[in-house]
């Protein structure tokens, strides 16, 4: 079964995200970087309305509805939910996966400061037709492939 | 709405978006996977190697019969909006070899800590702890990044002062 949902729905979610961040130039990096270095609150705003909107739609559909496993820490305790490396492996103690989000996210803040924006940002101005971003998706996909095909790999070997 | 700045707006729909497709349109598992520019990406590109290869690269739960269309979606989205704007063009801003290796760095960090900034601040929202710890680092990434590129302008600067 070809599940149409999935494609048409995350389609035009990207279409709108996509839309509002070219007009808004929404950028989830540039926010915290502006705030540090230069005090201006402008774009650190994207990131706190996400919040609020995210947690506004989450905690509204639990009054009317469910919500599955939310709020995660009460059903999953200190566990990070899954989409991290190891994170469906319960027997790896928890030091691992916070190992694992403090290296990623040291990563995630140095790199991309250097390359001017979030990886949002950066699908934004590839689009406008910067070729130094359509440089850095090639290799924003080829590092996809790469952790997949190995980095992943040795993660689950060394730590799992 | 009509006094409400772009840029919140912007923000508060696309927060609402990333809930909205897990909630209604079955954009799961994982949970607080409605949008991750890294890890929907990620889910995309090795679907398509996994269907020209045959190779089996690991993709997200929900990826695995299809993939999930949002980093489509967002280049198409852009593009309409920078030629409703006139501000298509094409130009080169910095050395794209360098930004090849930044974004492949980037990929790397996004998918040791299992999300983008914005799928960091949806696990948060979710009331992933991880998540939290995820996005202080973030911060303190930011922060380092900033002092290396403002110590590398006063050094510059001192270099011309010499002259």
């Amino acid at each position: 079964m070809v599940q149409y949902e999935i494609l048409v729905s995350t389609l035009i979610a990207g279409l709108i995200i996509g839309y509002l961040a070219q007009r808004a130039r929404m950028c989830f990096i540039g926010g915290t970087r502006d705030f540090v270095l230069v005090k201006d609150t402008h774009l650190i705003k994207a990131p706190l309305f996400f919040f609020i909107g995210a947690a506004a739609v989450f905690s509204v559909s639990y009054l009317f509805t469910s919500v599955p496993k939310w709020p995660w820490f009460v059903t999953g305790g200190l566990l990070p939910i899954a989409g991290a490396p190891l994170s469906t492996a319960t027997t790896v103690p928890i030091w691992v996966h916070v190992l694992l989000a403090v290296i990623g996210g040291l990563g995630l803040g140095l790199f991309s400061v250097f390359a001017g924006g979030c990886p949002l940002r950066q699908h934004v101005m590839a689009s406008e037709g910067d070729k130094s971003s359509m440089s850095y998706l090639l290799g924003f996909y080829l590092g996809a492939i790469v952790f997949t095909a190995l980095i992943l790999p040795l993660i689950i070997e060394l730590l799992g | 709405m009509k006094n409400l700045p772009l840029i919140v707006f912007a923000g508060l729909i696309t927060g609402a978006l990333a809930a909205i497709v897990q909630l209604f349109f079955n954009v799961y598992p994982p949970y607080a996977y409605g949008l991750c520019v890294a890890c929907h990406a990620r889910d995309l590109i090795n679907w398509l190697v996994n269907v020209g290869t045959g190779l089996n690269l690991s993709v997200a739960g929900v990826s695995v019969v299809v993939p999930v269309l949002t980093v489509i979606g967002i280049v198409l989205g852009a593009f309409i909006g920078s030629k409703q704007t006139r501000e298509f063009r094409f130009k080169t801003t910095k050395n794209p070899l360098t930004m090849f290796i930044l974004g492949f760095l980037v990929m790397i960090s996004a998918l040791i800590l299992g999300a983008c900034p914005l799928r960091t601040i949806l696990r948060i929202a979710y009331g992933d702890i991880i998540a939290i710890i995820g996005f202080v680092c973030i911060v303190v990434g930011v922060l380092v990044s900033v002092q290396l590129l403002k110590w590398n302008t006063k050094r510059n600067t001192k270099d011309l002062e010499a002259l």
